[in-house]
């Protein structure tokens, strides 16, 4: 001891390397089950209910929307699209998860509580219809590649005329969801024409995709639009479990990659593969798919999470592209980590997934990442993410309401797989407790 | 004594806490956007010149200044455990 006071720098150093050891194991823990505060047992979690309250302050002052949306549409015109769709479908299970939420004992007889929810419902309902009318007025006035990016204006569609399958398979399950919480004519005849147009065209495509760009098919745009037609089969009684096989099969067969067994993310309307596997993309793809082949889907989140999931410490994040594997690492991936390969956008749509297959323990990982390194900022405005922008904070609102709308789809579907449910899924008939979840992002890189 | 010799590593660790908060206050957080491929202000350098400011400030705070309070601490019971011994 002696000796060491009288080396002051090797106490120092010591000192400095024992402080380490003791704090850093500390760090974790200090951000550790902050998933909790976002998982909605019925009703709305208060993180949940905070993210909501950011979002509906979006649409209810221009200017701060404006100052939102104008960098992110700076960056990627696609993520001003996202953040409406995701702002619908949260609404949508957000009113769902109102009503069928029990009372507690407590409030039970109390016309309140009751009138409260008849009031909170309608101006979900009202903010939805207010984001759809205003999706498809700036798609009518300004044209479908107003939310699509620049290449878009670069190539010629390949089917004619044209369409990009990212607008109408989001605007078709937008309009599915809404009318999931109530049936609304004008939106159910426009849904009914927008899923004819969708099917039409991708049963008459050779990969039974379609271009969301030029002579480009993305996984995850089709994907979405099998769920928007699985939300029009519950809501019309129509019938399109044969497309789901066939593109189940096609996908399997034709779309896979060999290493992994993840489905790619792009490729020409012949199939022709353009990107692999991404974590950006195929978390959302799961999420999709779960209402059109849940088995599949699951398959397809096992093997994501094999591939894609790291952690530091008890940190958990997902890699834009697989093990081993270099990809694009284009806009929609966020910064990427070097050496580690963090991305932004596939830890955003990791959480998604991970809450559609109620994968607690990964949701929690992904939690604690997020209120490191996502930068929580709560205030009058209610909750969002400084390390994203209005698209991802959307995204972890979507995943933070999940389950209702899901379920009804499930309960009678043409599911390719009609057996029971993982046990771990977020069924909100026998669930105790629903989907956590969070932020970050877009539809596949570019 | 013993506080004077490990000042420096508490006046550190207070200096990166300050910075923080000043940064905190001038708003610099919501320039984290670039994280996620979202260029904040019109000027992109400046975006990520005042982004990489706020990340090393606050790793500085959660990670650098409570390991210079702790080792503080530290040495300073070494030394008053190693003077007293002496004496």
């Amino acid at each position: 001891m002696r000796t060491l006071v009288g080396r002051p720098r090797v106490l120092r150093l010591i000192a400095l390397v024992l402080a380490a050891a003791i704090w850093l194991p500390c760090v974790p823990t200090i951000y550790r089950g902050r998933s909790a505060g976002f998982v909605s047992t019925g009703a709305l979690s208060t993180g949940a209910g905070a993210l909501m309250v950011h979002q509906r302050a979006l649409w209810d002052d221009p200017v701060m929307r404006r100052r939102e949306v104008e960098p992110m549409r700076r960056s990627n015109p696609e993520w001003d699209f996202m953040g409406r769709s995701f702002d619908v479908w949260a609404l949508a299970n957000a009113a769902m998860r109102d009503e069928s939420t029990p009372l507690p004992p407590s409030l039970k007889g109390r016309g309140k509580e009751d009138e409260e929810r008849g009031s909170r419902r309608a101006e979900y309902l009202l903010m939805m219809d207010r984001i759809i009318d205003d999706t498809l007025a700036m798609q009518r006035s300004r044209g479908m590649r107003y939310f699509l990016m620049g290449y878009a204006r670069e190539g010629k569609f390949v089917q004619q005329p044209e369409r990009s399958q990212f607008e109408d398979g989001e605007i078709a399950l937008m309009l599915g969801m809404r009318r999931m919480v109530e049936e609304k004519p004008e939106y159910g005849a426009l849904q009914r024409s927008l899923v004819h147009a969708i099917v039409d065209r991708m049963t008459s495509s050779p990969t039974l995709s379609c271009e969301s760009y030029p002579n480009e098919c993305w996984t995850f745009c089709n994907a979405c639009a099998l769920a928007a037609i699985a939300t029009s089969d519950r809501l019309d009684g129509t019938d399109h479990s044969d497309l789901f096989r066939r593109w189940v099969e096609f996908a399997r067969t034709h779309l896979t990659d060999a290493r992994t067994g993840l489905l790619i993310s792009a490729y020409t309307i012949e199939g022709k593969p353009i990107y692999g596997p991404e974590g950006s993309s195929i978390w959302f793809v799961c999420h999709m798919l779960d209402v059109v082949d849940p088995a599949f889907a699951r398959d397809q989140y096992e093997r994501a999470k094999r591939v894609l999931k790291g952690s530091v410490g008890r940190f958990d994040y997902a890699r834009e592209n697989p093990r081993g594997l270099h990809g694009s690492n284009a806009i929609d991936s966020g910064v990427v980590v070097p050496g580690i390969d963090v991305s932004a956008g596939s830890t955003g749509m990791a959480f998604l997934a991970a809450s559609t297959f109620g994968d607690r323990e990964f949701l929690d990982g992904l939690a604690s990442t997020m209120d490191f390194g996502g930068f929580p900022i709560q205030d009058g405005h209610g909750l969002r993410y400084a390390a994203g922008n209005q698209v991802s904070d959307a995204v972890f609102l979507y995943a933070s309401t999940m389950g209702p709308v899901w379920e009804r789809i499930s309960q009678d579907s043409g599911h390719l797989d009609a057996g029971p449910r993982p046990p771990n899924s977020q069924s909100l008939g026998n669930r105790t407790d629903s989907p956590l979840s969070t932020r970050p992002i877009a539809g596949g890189s570019r | 004594m013993i506080v004077k010799s490990v000042r420096p590593l508490l006046i550190r660790a207070l200096a990166i806490c300050v910075l923080y908060a000043i940064a905190n206050a001038l708003g610099l957080r919501a320039d984290m956007a670039l994280l996620s491929g979202t260029i904040p202000t019109a000027n992109a350098s400046v975006g990520v010149m005042l982004c990489v400011v706020y990340l090393g400030l606050y790793l500085g705070a959660v990670f650098v200044a409570p390991i210079l309070v702790i080792a503080a601490v530290i040495e300073g019971a070494v030394r008053k455990f190693g003077v007293d011994n002496e004496v």
